[in-house]
């Protein structure tokens, strides 16, 4: 389960163009913003200024913390490049190291190594390297010269380090690069496009075996694309889901979290401020979102800790969230809502097999087509395999057949219905219910209508969830099903549960107690009564059966009560007394 | 080994009556205590403590101060007179009214010549006691508002009296107020009352008042030497000791809490010049509701309220006796023919017919515990006295025909039918008989013994419907008794009449020739019970000393095992706290006595070796019997076979009565002390450590 938490604004922003970006500090709890000229260390926790520098010189990259050197650097004018440490006072006073090639920025790395240095024409190199041979010209180019760098992400596994570049060219066609750092690893360049649709928002995901590229087009489909170590991947990959989440129309950012969990800052579908939710790549849900009244185009979103940060129009605003264990009965029925809607899109594309698995070790779990003795109805079989098929759990099952079951008054297929499914939604009991009702008849006993009234009483059903529903049956039918529960209380034989008639019957008078008062009518009068008179008898009852538990109880301990008589009377007793 | 059936009776539903003031005198040890209902009970506290004789109350009068003048009873109550009581017919003798409304307070001075009665108006009447009455002798002036207390000085001139704010010192001679002391307020619009007061020789005034404070003052000049705040409510009651070097008080709050005089150093000894001071000394808490009246008698506190229990403490030796607020034996009659027992209240009576049991089927068996009822018991009649007067003695024949009672002014005879309807019937009065102390019918329901408030023990034959004066006997003019007749019996065949006195006089006359048989040997003590046993015509006694005594009626001697006895009864059983209250037979057995006080059965078999005087009388019970308490267990030794003649059952509180049936049933009433508790009013709240 993923959650974002209240969040907090870390500062105001007066000019958003200058914020250039945000890195991790020495401590997990800060962070380090880099404003045109000034760089300024927060602390999340209180969101107390730390320290701050100020330069002459305007800084073109984010400041970035070297845990190796225990320093900040920072790049200047595209080409300088200043390390210092905390305790400096003035950053204008530290030595620049001047380059022939123009950086894009400085990369921190978390496993010890060194930062790596990128250049702009896509050269990646450690700082120590970098540095030596800043003199040389590199020839080295990666990127086209008309290429520029819009997006890059640091990518590391045991094995192999690597930089993915999404560049933009000046023709507006964007390209995937990989760029090796350390280890066996080869350049990939693939141009990221698919027909119709732009792109809108791009991240990469590390995973278990896999390092995938996520798209997020313009008609919001996420896309998948494993990269490494597949060899030869082709755009766009497989579709996660649509995220409808936020709105396609403006750009999107993208920050990874975890190996399933990725962070969306968009607008707002609505049109009307900004959406940060985190979504689950693996089951394709939206597990958390936050609303922002206003959003700024292009969105920024940085990562830091377990902490986003967000820069809207007028602030920076921090977002803790919290990614726990992840379980899946959080997510039962999450999926379904979305796909019961009937697909419009022209090009839905099944990708997934919904597959049905017997989990229980001897077939204990219920599962309804797995138990071979069952006999289906013919008439539903086919559905309920194609519902099967879809992955439908037992509730959207029902939704969908019922309409056309009631349609056609297959009675015998509704009772296997109830008997045989045990999540049975509240509203569709009611709906059977109300079919029984319209066609019921108070004479013959045996009518079909009348054994699908007493399956529907003996369905399981959750109260507070039946109430709302209750609340739509016509008030005649309410007094129908009344007197069909106070015949069933009377008969010798009853075919519902007592407990089923009764909780029922306190539903039902619930359900409609105000229409109970105010209505004068005598025969719901007498109704009242007669049901009244039932439940004293039942009391009555009752408490006969309460005074025969405790012989039983004795009973059953093997005490053979010795009877008491009721002689001990407080006021007189007769007794035996040892007088010598 | 001998079992019984024992009709426990717990509906005898008395009521509490609050005690209201005590009056001790210490020449002849005893205690007028008067109750709510304005009864006066004497207690004679010579020996064990005991009711000797109860004054019955008059309708609409009450009792708010009593006090012995000599020998001599007078009380003061709200009707506005003083009253003396004439303690031989258990009536008053004479009202005088007192000038101006209510009477609150009452005192004699110390050489018992002149009573002092002060009244709701502020004036203070004094009395000259004469021989055959009171004189009125004067009034002092009139004091603004009532006078709740007043106390006399040891030289008998001055008089002390308390009022709302106020603390007054006046001259008997002059009749003129000397000081007024003002205790102040708590509140300023609240006023205090002074509740009560003592004075001792060297003229320090103490007084008890509504802030719950005790103040010393100094008499001489009118002022005030100490006060402290002891209680946390109003101080009703306090009293000084014999030696006048401590005193206690009580009140609504009813921690009793005693003063003792220490002489401070420098002062010699006892000798008046020497400096002295009250402190406070040790504190008991013995009533839980408001404590009305303290007395101290021979060095014991004796303490009473609205709880209705006498307690008679101790403190060092730390003990403590409380005596029930039961009606003077016999309140309980026993009809075995009827299977009714009949049950006097304060104005009426109450006839119940006895439950049954299922009959048992092994009777080998030995049974305990508690017999399944296959008919409860029902009241049968509820007689109430004519004009609500308390009645002063009641008795039921043994077939349940015949049913007598007397109040202070009439003797009434009733034939009561029993059955599905029980009907009554008022049998002619016999003019001859005004009002009686004691009746008893024979135990052939044949003749009615009565002995009458004038002395008298006259034989009524009952025959039919109507009542024929069969014999009169006039023990005071032949010089046989000397006061009032508090015990009389008939033995079982009818031949003996057995009849004691408060002076331990006890007379026997046989009723074949009306002559005088035998008049006992006087003891010192008063005879408590005795009873003829049924088959052997043997009289046994048992006095307020617990000394037992057994005489042969037809040898009129004492019976061996009488002589005996006397001077080897268990120190345990001489010592006990509770005076005999009745002896009773075992039909089936010669040797038993069976001796009933307040929670004691004691059962004597003459059969057995007599114990040591020192020994512990073990109690018979079997180990899973509950009722024992912790120090009844301890004091008692349990055993299941006792080996010597005397031991005691302890299974009861409050026990009334013990009287056989038939065969094997006994007959025990008793008063749970909840249902009197039950009965009382809310005392005054208060947070103790561990209490609820």
């Amino acid at each position: 389960m993923a959650r974002l938490c209240a969040y907090y604004s870390l500062f105001p922003l007066i000019d958003h163009r200058s914020l250039l970006g945000i890195a991790e500090d020495s401590t997990s709890d800060c962070v380090i913003v880099t404003l045109g000229k000034n760089i300024i260390r927060y602390k999340l926790l209180n969101q107390k200024q730390i320290s701050s520098w100020s330069s002459i010189e305007k800084l073109s990259s984010p400041v970035v913390y070297d845990a190796v050197g225990n320093q900040y650097i920072a790049v200047f004018n595209r080409n300088q490049l200043r390390l210092w440490t905390e305790q400096e006072e003035n950053v204008d006073k530290i030595k620049k190291i001047k380059f022939e090639q123009q950086i894009h920025c400085v990369i921190p790395q978390t496993n010890g190594s060194e930062p790596l240095i990128m250049f702009t024409n896509g050269a990646v190199y450690p700082l120590s390297t970098a540095v030596e041979t800043r003199k040389e010209e590199n020839i080295s180019s990666l990127l086209d010269t008309n290429e520029i760098i819009e997006d890059y992400h640091l990518l590391a596994n045991e094995t192999c380090t690597f930089l993915t570049i999404l560049s933009r060219n000046s023709l507006d066609v964007t390209h995937f690069h990989v760029v090796p750092v350390t280890g066996n690893i080869s350049c990939i360049k693939l141009k990221v496009e698919r027909e119709n649709f732009c792109l809108m928002g791009q991240t990469t995901m590390q995973q278990e075996s896999s390092c995938n590229f996520l798209t997020l087009w313009s008609d919001g489909k996420l896309y998948s694309l494993p990269f490494h170590p597949q060899p030869f991947p082709k755009l766009p990959g497989t579709l996660v889901n649509t995220v409808r989440a936020v709105s396609m129309k403006h750009p999107v950012a993208l920050v990874s979290l975890s190996s399933s969990h990725v962070a969306i800052y968009g607008a707002d579908p609505s049109e009307e401020g900004a959406a940060l939710i985190i979504y689950n790549v693996q089951f394709g849900v939206v597990q958390s979102r936050h609303h922002f009244k206003l959003f700024a185009s292009p969105p920024c979103l940085w990562h830091a800790g377990t902490n986003l940060l967000i820069a809207t129009a007028h602030n920076l605003v921090v977002v803790p969230y919290k990614l726990e264990a992840q379980r899946l009965c959080a997510l039962v029925g999450a999926h379904c809502s979305g796909s019961a809607r009937p697909e419009h899109d022209s090009d839905v594309q099944e990708l997934h097999q919904a597959q049905c698995s017997n989990w229980g070790a001897n077939g204990t779990m219920k599962d309804i087509f797995a138990e071979s003795d069952q006999h289906v109805p013919e008439a539903l079989k086919e559905h309920l395999e194609a519902l099967q098929a879809d992955g439908c759990c037992q509730s959207m099952m029902i939704e969908k057949l019922l309409p056309l079951l009631l349609e056609t008054k297959a009675i015998s297929e509704l009772v296997w219905c109830i008997e045989h499914f045990t999540d049975i939604p509240e509203r569709s009991l009611v709906q059977i219910l109300l079919f029984s009702l319209e066609n019921f008849t108070k004479t013959e006993k045996q009518e079909p209508y009348h054994k699908l009234l007493n399956a529907v009483l003996h369905a399981p059903f959750s109260d507070v969830c039946l109430m709302p529903s209750l609340h739509t049956l016509p008030f005649h039918h309410t007094l129908t099903l009344l007197h069909h529960l106070a015949e069933e209380f009377e008969a010798d034989v009853s075919e519902v549960k007592l407990c089923n008639l009764v909780e029922w019957t306190s539903l039902l008078l619930d359900a409609h107690y105000q229409r109970y008062l105010l209505s004068g009518d005598p025969q719901v009068l007498q109704l009242l009564r007669r049901i009244r008179g039932l439940v004293i008898d039942q009391i009555v009852h009752m408490n006969e059966l309460k005074g025969l538990l405790p012989l039983l109880q004795q009973f059953e301990e093997g005490k053979l009560s010795v009877k008491k008589p009721q002689f001990a009377n407080k006021l007189y007793s007769i007794e035996w007394l040892r007088l010598y | 080994m001998s079992t019984c059936r024992v009709h426990s009776v717990r509906f005898y539903d008395l009521e509490p009556r609050a005690i209201h003031c005590m009056a001790y005198e210490s020449t002849q040890r005893k205690l007028a205590v008067s109750r709510s209902d304005s009864s006066i009970e004497v207690w004679d506290l010579a020996h064990t403590p005991h009711i000797e004789r109860t004054i019955p109350g008059r309708v609409n009068s009450s009792v708010e101060a009593i006090t012995w003048c000599g020998e001599r009873l007078f009380s003061a109550g709200l009707q506005g007179t003083i009253t003396e009581y004439n303690l031989q017919t258990l009536s008053y003798k004479f009202d005088i009214p007192v000038t101006a409304g209510p009477c609150w307070c009452l005192e004699s001075n110390c050489s018992n010549t002149r009573l002092a009665a002060g009244t709701e108006d502020g004036y203070i009447n004094i009395f000259t006691v004469t021989n055959d009455g009171l004189m009125y002798e004067k009034i002092l002036d009139r004091q603004e508002g009532r006078i709740l207390c007043l106390a006399w000085d040891a030289t008998g001139d001055v008089i002390i009296t308390g009022s709302a704010d106020a603390v007054r010192i006046w001259n008997v001679d002059s009749g003129h107020a000397i000081h007024r002391m003002t205790p102040g307020r708590d509140e300023r619009k609240k006023e205090t009352i002074i509740w009560c007061l003592a004075v001792i020789k060297d003229f320090t005034i103490i007084s008890g008042d509504s802030r719950g404070c005790i103040t010393f003052w100094d008499g001489n000049t009118g002022t005030q030497i100490e006060s402290f705040q002891t209680h946390k409510a109003d101080i009703l009651c306090l009293c000084l000791a014999e030696d006048e070097n401590s005193v206690y008080c009580a009140g609504v709050d009813p921690l009793i809490i005693s003063f003792t005089k220490v002489w401070l150093r420098g002062g010699t000894g006892t000798s008046s010049c020497g400096r002295s001071k009250w402190v406070k000394s040790v504190q008991r808490r013995i009533h839980d509701h408001d404590v009305r009246a303290l007395a101290l008698a021979d060095g014991k506190l004796l303490s009473a309220g609205v709880d209705s229990y006498l307690a008679i403490s101790s403190y060092p030796p730390r003990q403590l006796v409380k005596y029930p607020p039961l009606l003077q034996a016999p309140s309980v009659s026993v009809c075995p023919e009827a299977r009714c027992i009949m049950l006097r209240y304060l104005s009426h009576l109450e006839v119940w017919q006895l439950g049954n049991t299922a009959p048992i089927e092994n009777g080998d068996e030995i049974h305990e515990g508690i017999l399944p009822l296959i008919e409860d018991p029902i009241r049968l009649l509820t007689l109430k006295s004519r004009g609500g007067d308390a009645i002063v003695c009641a008795d039921m024949s043994s077939n349940g025909k015949w049913i007598a009672y007397s109040s202070v002014t009439t003797l009434c005879f009733f034939s009561f039918q029993l059955g599905s309807k029980p009907s009554l019937q008022k049998a002619p009065v016999l003019c001859e008989v005004s009002s009686a102390h004691r009746i008893t019918f024979t135990s052939d329901s044949t003749r009615a013994i009565v002995s009458t408030s004038t002395g008298d023990i006259v034989v009524i034959q009952l025959g039919g419907d109507e009542l024929v004066l069969e014999h009169v006997f006039h023990p005071l003019d032949d010089r046989l008794l000397k006061d009032a007749v508090h015990l009389l019996t008939v033995s079982h065949d009818g031949q003996f009449i057995v009849a004691g006195d408060h002076c331990s006089n006890i007379i026997v006359w046989t009723t074949a020739d009306w002559k005088h048989h035998c008049s006992l040997p006087r003891y010192s003590c008063v005879p408590t019970a005795l009873s003829v046993h049924p088959r052997t015509n043997v009289l046994v006694i048992v006095y307020s000393d617990h000394k037992v005594v057994e005489y042969s009626l037809c040898g009129r001697k004492y019976t061996t095992f009488s002589r005996g006895l006397e001077g080897r009864h268990p120190v345990q059983w001489l010592s006990r706290g509770f005076a005999v209250n009745s002896v009773t037979f075992d039909p089936n057995n010669e040797d038993i006595i069976m001796l009933q006080d307040d929670n004691t059965i004691c059962i004597i078999d003459k059969d057995k070796e007599l114990p040591l005087a020192e020994a512990k009388i073990p109690r018979v019970g079997s180990p899973q019997s509950l009722s024992d308490s912790l120090d009844s267990s301890q004091c008692h030794p349990r055993t299941t076979t006792p080996q010597h003649a005397f031991h005691v059952i302890k299974k009861y509180k409050h026990l009334v009565h013990v009287d056989w049936l038939s065969g094997d049933e006994l007959i025990a009433v008793e008063v749970n002390p909840l249902a009197l508790a039950e009965k009382l009013p809310a005392s005054l709240k208060e947070k103790r450590f561990g209490v609820m």
